[in-house]
């Protein structure tokens, strides 16, 4: 097993690849009441258009399905997964996202035992047509709940000006028409197109010996079969990825227009750690200029242009990543006005940044050791694959290497505002 | 460690190794009024963005910078007859950090700004940001109608406590009477809070327990008189069923049912109370959730919470305009079956297990130590995790067929989807 000690704040992490390819991250936590396990597949809501293991022609499959494959996982034959959790003590999730999809149980007992659950219901495939039927009644009410929520709608629509060519304008959850198309035998094709343990990681954090959990990892998993498997060939290619929507106002049954500036990423984010660096400094750039100590801020919220509903976020996702700066407000256009002011001229204000820069990154780092006290912080931020499999100990390491002049020279590259559009969403007349 | 720092003021050090922050809070306590709550609400937000010497937000948070991030925050909340007014901070530990030094007596220091040195003149709180943020609460309350999930909980809250007038409005207090609050009147209200509030203080992480004690002794604060802010749990009389519904261009309708739940504070019953909640709708293994979504595939959400103190059990449900009566039908017959007792050994077995081991994953949770130390004090009785965890275990189908028998159903709220049908 691989051992990486991180000194500066007491944590060691083991890690070791299994002979299956399953990925296997442990790290106890001393004091710890509880233990955290987290089992991932790289796999999510944009992943519909891909070639079928053993097959050569791809099939693009209903918007929705990963979603609904993680609910229908917990369906098995003569047991739910999630009772069986609840009678060993452990409190059970999984939840997918646009490139993952994960599935977790936290335990204060029976640590073997909840482990065991965990990799057997997420390896054991067993979906009935009267089942995924039935799901489908659950899974409307869970579209429908979104539907009423404004600040998801603002959400998605800006990714769906954002990205029109590319399967992130569609509702991780998909929509109440695309998932009465889903069929058994579409989820059994995903399944076994993107469920191996190649693919997949397992992260453990909390009350744990880390040689035992890993002796029990290694014997669930000598004990079952896995067939060869091929790299998932996915197509998620963004074809035209300069054709966006400008801009576009909806109405709906709310009190306070809604305003969302959003940045499409055109630039190529680089594989790997360098990637997490990537993320990380336009993180702190994005903080530089838009967060509560940065001077425009201040002025746009003594303006009244924006209030404490503010927010904005970077996200870095496999195959796309953009910015989003949203928030409540009762004047839309001097918001979309000013944001893209302030990103227009990014370059420029952060050359004159050199304290702010410094103060931040003691921001950043102090951050990074609250989360540390969080076991589902600390196994949520893994990110597997996608930045070389770096934990939040990482992030430590890349702030402090961290200069003013990387962020001057990112901001050119990830601000191209080409890649600039807004959506609104106004309080329907009269009501 | 419990010191009386002063008459009506305490503080509480509960030392935990296992963190690398630590977490303190300071809590003006009082009780509740009609007025006062929005007072307060208001204030909160007024002494979170400034100070004397952090003029504006910008010189705020960048003091949160050099304290590594530090979080700070103010809030409201209630419980039952208390109104509790927060300060928190949530500060990194030195030693995790190279070159940090006194993080910790900074961080007292900068909340004792915070609290007791508001950016002020002409004795009254600077007019500018006195305006801005009256209008900005004013604006996110009326916002919150947007989430229709709280906004019919909020409904159903104000149907339900319809005789008190207190407990009908939210901790948050109410849009229009802060829209109406004058800076001098505000003014005058936080003086007298400051000198006459009783103080909680609670800090909790890896600290020295006498050097804490050394800060907070620091800031002086004057003795006050304790008027009787011990809670005592409240059992509300029986009235008609009310119902009401109102509907709006939604997609999903909400149907919440708010009973009266008449057990009493840590005896037996209350154990009851707490193991019949977590059968009935309160876990992911209650009756609501297996029933309602698993099996009629009715729900995403259907939950109940018990709030003791306010002797108060409410059922909260997303559901579809058309199925109202076939849901309000499943949850009374669960309600029935538990009365008279069927459900499993088993099914009990692992209710009490899913709550000890919500209990003990708590401990791994540093906000968790002061919530709990709080109620403790405000009902004047100390339980410790043993005596909880036994208090669950020993609970008896019995008595949880006699909780179910004591619920009376007093409020069925629906907010319905206008007949629009989903795309």
């Amino acid at each position: 097993m691989h051992k990486r000690v991180y000194k500066a704040f007491n944590e060691t992490l083991y890690t070791q690849t299994l002979a299956n390819g399953l990925q296997v991250n442990l790290l106890p936590k001393r004091g710890f009441h509880k233990t955290y396990a987290i089992f991932s597949t790289n796999f999510g809501s944009i992943d519909r258009t891909f070639i079928p293991q053993n097959e050569t022609t791809a099939v693009t499959q209903p918007a929705g399905i990963a979603h609904f494959l993680e609910h229908k996982m917990f369906d098995k034959k003569g047991y739910d997964a999630f009772d069986l959790f609840g009678k060993y003590g452990a409190d059970s999730n999984a939840f997918t996202s646009f490139t993952k999809t994960s599935y977790l149980f936290s335990a204060t007992q029976n640590v073997r035992k909840n482990l065991e659950i965990l990799l057997n219901f997420v390896q054991e495939p067993y979906f009935t047509d009267d089942s995924v039927a039935k799901e489908k009644g659950i899974i409307g009410q869970e579209i429908q709940m979104y539907d009423d929520d404004a600040d998801w709608q603002l959400y998605m629509g800006i990714l769906n000006n954002l990205y029109p060519n590319h399967p992130a304008h569609v509702d991780i959850a998909g929509t109440t028409d695309s998932i009465d198309k889903i069929t058994t035998h579409d989820l059994y094709l995903a399944y076994k197109t993107f469920y191996h343990p190649v693919n997949m990681d397992l992260f453990v954090v909390g009350n744990i010996d880390p040689e035992e959990i890993l002796k029990w990892v290694q014997e669930n998993q000598a004990s079952k079969n896995f067939k060869p498997f091929k790299e998932p060939q996915v197509d998620n290619q963004d074809i035209k990825p300069k054709e966006i929507v400008k801009h576009r106002v909806i109405s709906l049954p709310i009190n306070r227009t809604k305003c969302i500036v959003g940045l499409k990423g055109l630039d190529d984010i680089p594989a790997g750690r360098e990637g997490l660096a990537y993320q990380l400094q336009a993180n702190l750039m994005f903080y530089l200029l838009f967060g509560e100590s940065s001077e425009q801020y201040l002025k746009l919220y003594d303006q009244g242009i924006v209030d404490d509903t503010f927010s904005y976020e970077f996200d870095v996702q496999r195959s796309f990543h953009y910015a989003s700066f949203s928030g409540d407000t009762d004047q839309p256009e001097a918001f979309q006005t000013q944001i893209k002011e302030i990103l227009g001229q990014a370059e420029q204000r952060l050359s004159h940044l050199t304290n702010q820069f410094e103060l931040a990154k003691k921001e950043m780092l102090g951050r990074l050791l609250q989360r540390m006290d969080s076991l589902e912080a600390i196994a949520n931020s893994y990110d597997g694959q996608m930045f070389d499999q770096a934990t939040i100990f990482d992030q430590a390491e890349i702030y402090e290497k961290m200069t003013l002049d990387d962020l001057i020279r990112l901001a050119p590259k990830l601000i191209n505002l080409e890649g600039l559009s807004t959506f609104e969403i106004r309080p329907v007349k009269g009501k | 460690m419990r010191i009386q720092l002063n008459t009506g003021v305490a503080l509480t050090v509960i030392p935990v190794s296992q963190f690398k922050n630590t977490q303190i809070s300071v809590h003006f306590l009082e009780n509740a009024s009609k007025k006062a709550t929005s007072y307060r609400s208001l204030l909160a937000n007024i002494l979170e963005t400034s100070s004397q010497r952090y003029s504006n937000q910008i010189l705020v948070s960048q003091e949160l910078s050099n304290l590594y991030g530090a979080g700070f925050g103010t809030s409201v909340m209630r419980k039952q007859t208390v109104h509790d007014l927060t300060f928190s901070l949530s500060l990194a530990n030195n030693r995790y950090l190279e070159n940090a030094e006194n993080l910790l007596t900074n961080g007292v220091d900068f909340l004792k700004e915070m609290i007791f040195h508001p950016l002020v003149e002409n004795k009254h709180f600077q007019e500018r940001s006195f305006e801005r943020q009256r209008s900005n609460l004013v604006a996110y309350i009326e916002a919150l109608r947007d989430d229709k999930q709280s906004y019919a909980a909020l409904q159903l809250q104000k149907l339900f406590f319809n005789q008190d007038e207190i407990q009908q409005i939210p901790a948050f207090g109410e849009a229009d009477v802060i829209a109406k609050i004058s800076n001098e009147a505000l003014f005058q209200y936080y003086q007298t809070m400051l000198v006459s509030d009783p103080i909680e203080i609670y800090v909790v992480g890896n600290v020295d327990g006498n050097q804490v004690a050394t800060l907070f002794t620091d800031w002086q604060l004057p003795s006050r008189q304790v008027r009787g802010i011990q809670i005592q749990p409240q059992i509300r009389p029986d009235k008609m069923t009310q119902i009401k519904t109102e509907t709006q261009v939604i997609v999903q309708s909400k149907l919440d049912l708010a009973y009266r739940f008449p057990t009493d504070f840590r005896n037996p019953a209350y154990y009851a109370g707490i193991v019949f909640n977590a059968l009935f709708g309160g876990s992911p293994l209650s009756k609501l959730f297996l029933n309602v979504r698993e099996k009629a595939s009715l729900a995403y959400y259907a939950t109940s919470s018990i709030d003791v103190l306010n002797g108060l059990l409410v059922v909260q449900t997303g559901i579809n305009t058309q199925d109202e009566d076939r849901v309000l039908a499943i949850i009374n017959e669960q309600l029935r079956d538990i009365e008279s007792g069927r459900f499993t050994d088993e099914d009990l077995e692992q209710i009490k297990t899913g709550l000890v081991s919500n209990y003990v994953a708590s401990l791994d949770s540093e906000r968790s130590y002061a919530a709990r130390a709080l109620t403790n004090s405000l009902v004047g009785s100390q339980v410790t995790a043993k005596e909880w965890l036994d208090g669950i275990q020993s609970v008896s189908r019995l008595e949880i067929c006699e909780v179910a028998k004591k619920v009376q159903l007093q409020t069925v709220y629906f907010l319905s989807s206008e007949a629009k049908k989903h795309a």
